[in-house]
């Protein structure tokens, strides 16, 4: 155990002082420059910083908005939200014959009676005994999955999250790479300076500058199953029945997609008409006297020095697709709720939204916020150690 | 020049004088009514009426359907909105219990106890917490009603609108082996748990108990009507969208016959010229108990427990239940082809509708069952409705969906 005398405390502390008169003479050398700074980091600290700590605070509490929060530490909301629940799944037995039970359209049989079912047609497994039986309290069945030849059921405690948060990261993973390729499609099609190109490019560019909700009211009365809907308009002239396409699960997703990819290309597609600009000449040029094809070009040349231009639309491109909202609340959350049907179209802003201003869970709003922005920096720093864009190329 | 400024001294001083004189200054009551702009012009009408009358001022703004909950949930929170606010008829039993709102009952119990002798009985269950609280009154109504074309049924070979879900079932039918396409449109809640109350109430189920005590969303009645319900959309390819376009589907036969509130019953002549009076209405066909009881819908009215002026925002409520301020309303309503159905039943007969239409609606609305005002209905109708949506759009179990529903509302109702 060491302590420190009286004389070292003397030198430490007269140390600080002379630290702290450095730094504030430092300050004062620099005072124009920070009274300059003075209104910027007062409204940074009242709008940025002051909220990011108080959604921190929040997310830590059970907050519903007509009491004052109140603290319930990390497992509160956290735990809630990602708290996983996973179990083997037994075979379902008839409990008074103790045969095994299959499950045939919906119904469970005992297996003596197997034989007459599938000869009526009906489809028929060997049935389980049933999530709810088997996994804790409070909990519900994301899905069931076999390992090492059992049947496992993946249980949540928040299914409306992981839904959401499944949805968000199929539906990046779609939009975010198709809007690399259409975008690089179209600036590589359109790089050469002429009037029609420059018509070409502000048409496709003016999505990027239209108001997103705008856009998204007229998507849904294109997508509409009813007559006044411009694609089952057509359909229905042409003979061809209707589709639902906001109100089928399975259509929910194509449509986000269709709409990202119609409203961002042309936005990518002026950044990597920027990065082709800067590209020179003489690169291409000398791969032509080489020998080297369009194609080898592209890929030799092009892409390599569109790297940091690349690199930018993908890390912008996953924060944007991460954090979709609009399309979402617009065109799907005037079919039924916000996620539309099933929540196929539930994404975590979304969720977001519903759980804070609808719901005015807003402790569990704040968390869900911390978990989404952990994500996107995760996701960034990967992005960006993947490509490496200091490098030389 | 002495003189002249020592009278504009006086003249100054007795201005001053006369302008610092006590005056009774007119209060403005903000109110908030959920729906249309013609909506918020309707309560005005009988506001502005109230206004001239007391010498003070009421300012009413409209907020949308889709906006209300959230915004009304924020005033509530923030302790920042109107005097007065009108929503959906479960928001009094929701926003009294998170402290937001004046408990009428309390406050008012003698005026309470005389609006409910007046108002139509079966929207009280609805708007009435488990503790017997007040903390909301009717503002209007809503009942679902069944609208339909006899001459494209006729054609058809549907002879009178269906009085049975067999019958319902038959005319889809009959009408089907006509048009090939779809026939019979739910519009207002499609696919959603307000038109599924209407099968599990003539099903002869419900979703708890009377005293709220258990869950019975789960009985045999429950599964009957889902298991109906789905059979609409997937053997009788009703259309699932949110809003079928059924005004339109009237027109062009689309859609012969479909249900949907009754607010189409005053804006149907108007929207649509080419059929007035080529459609009817009736109440919706009885389940197997026998019953047509359907939804009730409509909306309440509340004073904010920020409100400073509490007595005053009473005041104009009640003046809204009087025959002068009913009146005023329904006037307004019939000039913009709106129907607003007051809750007072001695007003029905004020209706502008004609007698076989208004006969209509009061025989539904004496069938009619509002929202469960259950703990924990709010907040669980979401999942419920997730569940109903496995059944009649993915072909879940109809028993394994709402048997997971009732444990939802179970474990909320016991929280």
């Amino acid at each position: 155990m060491t302590s420190l005398t009286a004389s070292q405390l003397d030198v430490s502390s007269a140390q600080a002082t002379a630290k702290g008169g450095t730094l504030f003479h430092q300050i004062w050398k620099r005072r124009t420059s920070y009274f300059l700074l003075t209104p910027f980091l007062v409204l940074f600290l009242i709008f940025v910083v002051f909220p990011i700590g108080a959604s921190a605070y929040l997310s830590l509490t059970e907050f519903k908005g007509t009491k004052p929060p109140v603290y319930k530490g990390f497992d509160e909301n956290f735990g809630a939200l990602l708290a996983l629940d996973l179990k083997e799944l037994t075979l379902a037995v008839d409990k008074t014959t103790g045969e095994q039970l299959y499950r045939c359209d919906r119904k469970n049989i005992p297996q003596s009676q197997v034989a007459a079912a599938k000869e009526a047609g009906q489809t028929c497994e060997i049935a389980y005994s049933r999530p709810a039986e088997v996994l804790n309290k409070g909990f519900r069945e994301l899905g069931q999955f076999n390992l090492l030849g059992k049947r496992f059921t993946l249980g949540v405690s928040d299914a409306r999250f992981w839904t959401a948060l499944w949805n968000t990261l199929r539906y990046s993973l779609i939009v975010v790479p198709l809007g690399i390729i259409f975008g690089l499609g179209l600036a590589l099609a359109l790089q050469r300076q002429s009037s029609v190109n420059y018509v070409l490019r502000t048409i496709f560019f003016l999505p990027s500058v239209t108001s997103t909700i705008a856009i998204a009211t007229i998507w849904r009365y294109i997508f509409s199953s009813e007559n006044y809907g411009l694609i089952n308009g057509v359909l229905t002239q042409l003979g061809i029945a209707p589709i639902t396409f906001l109100a089928n699960p399975d259509w929910t997703m194509p449509v986000l997609v269709l709409m990202a990819l119609w409203g961002g290309m042309g936005y990518n597609m002026i950044l990597f008409l920027a990065g082709l600009q800067s590209i020179s000449a003489e690169l291409y040029e000398a791969a032509a006297i080489d020998g080297a094809s369009q194609r080898q070009r592209l890929w030799q040349i092009t892409i390599p020095m569109l790297r940091p231009t690349l690199l930018y639309v993908l890390v912008t491109g996953t924060i944007s697709a991460m954090q979709i909202f609009d399309a979402v609340y617009v065109v799907l959350g005037s079919v039924e709720r916000i996620g539309g049907v099933l929540d196929s179209g539930l994404t975590v802003v979304p969720y977001l939204y519903d759980t804070g201003f609808a719901n005015f869970k807003l402790g569990y709003a704040a968390a869900i916020a911390w978990v989404l922005f952990m994500i996107i920096f995760g996701l960034t720093v990967l992005n960006l150690r993947l490509g490496r864009v200091n490098e030389p190329v | 020049m002495k003189r002249l400024f020592v009278f504009a001294v006086i003249f100054t001083l007795a201005f001053g004088a006369l302008a610092a004189m006590p005056t009774r200054a007119a209060t403005t009551i903000t109110v908030w009514t959920t729906g249309s702009e013609d909506d918020a012009l309707i309560f005005k009408a009988a506001a502005d009426l109230w206004a001239a009358k007391t010498g003070n001022e009421v300012k009413v703004e409209a907020v949308s359907w889709n906006d209300t909950y959230a915004k009304n949930l924020a005033a509530v929170t923030s302790g920042q909105g109107p005097d007065i606010f009108t929503g959906g008829l479960s928001y009094g039993i929701d926003f009294g219990s998170k402290g937001g709102l004046v408990n009428l009952g309390e406050k008012f119990a003698d005026d309470i106890k005389s609006m409910r002798e007046v108002t139509y009985q079966g929207v009280w269950p609805s708007i009435v917490n488990t503790a017997g609280e007040v903390f909301a009154v009717p503002y209007d109504l809503t009942v679902y009603l069944m609208y339909f074309r006899p001459d494209l049924l006729k054609e058809a070979g549907v002879e009178a609108a269906p009085k049975t879900w067999e019958e319902l079932t038959e005319a889809i039918k009959m009408v089907q082996a006509k048009t090939e396409g779809s026939a019979f449109a739910m519009q207002w809640g499609n696919a959603q748990w307000l038109y599924f109350a209407n099968y599990l109430y003539q099903a002869g189920g419900d979703f708890y108990t009377p005293d709220c005590s258990e869950v019975t969303i789960n009985s045999e009645a429950g599964v009957t009507a889902l298991e109906f319900m789905a059979s609409l959309y997937q053997e009788y390819g009703s259309p699932t969208d949110g809003w079928p376009d059924l005004e339109n589907g009237l027109v062009t036969g689309q859609y012969p016959f479909g249900a949907t509130g009754n607010w189409l019953v005053g804006s149907l002549d108007v929207g649509k010229p080419e059929i007035a009076g080529k459609w009817e209405i009736a109440p919706l066909p009885a389940g197997p108990s026998g019953k047509s009881t359907v939804f009730l819908g409509g909306r309440v009215m509340g004073i904010m427990s920020f409100s400073q002026n509490v007595d005053l925002a009473w005041d104009l409520i009640k003046f809204l239940y009087t025959e002068e301020g009913a009146s005023a309303m329904l006037s307004k309503a019939t000039e913009k082809s709106a129907i607003f159905f007051p809750p007072v039943t001695a007003y029905y007969d004020l209706l502008k509708v004609d007698a076989a239409k208004l006969e209509a609606i009061k025989t539904q609305l004496n069938d009619a069952k509002g929202p469960p005002n259950c703990p924990g209905w709010e907040e669980g109708a979401n999942e419920v409705q997730r569940l109903l949506d496995t059944v009649l759009l993915k072909d879940a179990d109809a028993q394994e969906a709402l048997d997971a529903a009732a444990a939802e509302l179970e474990r909320l109702l016991n929280e």
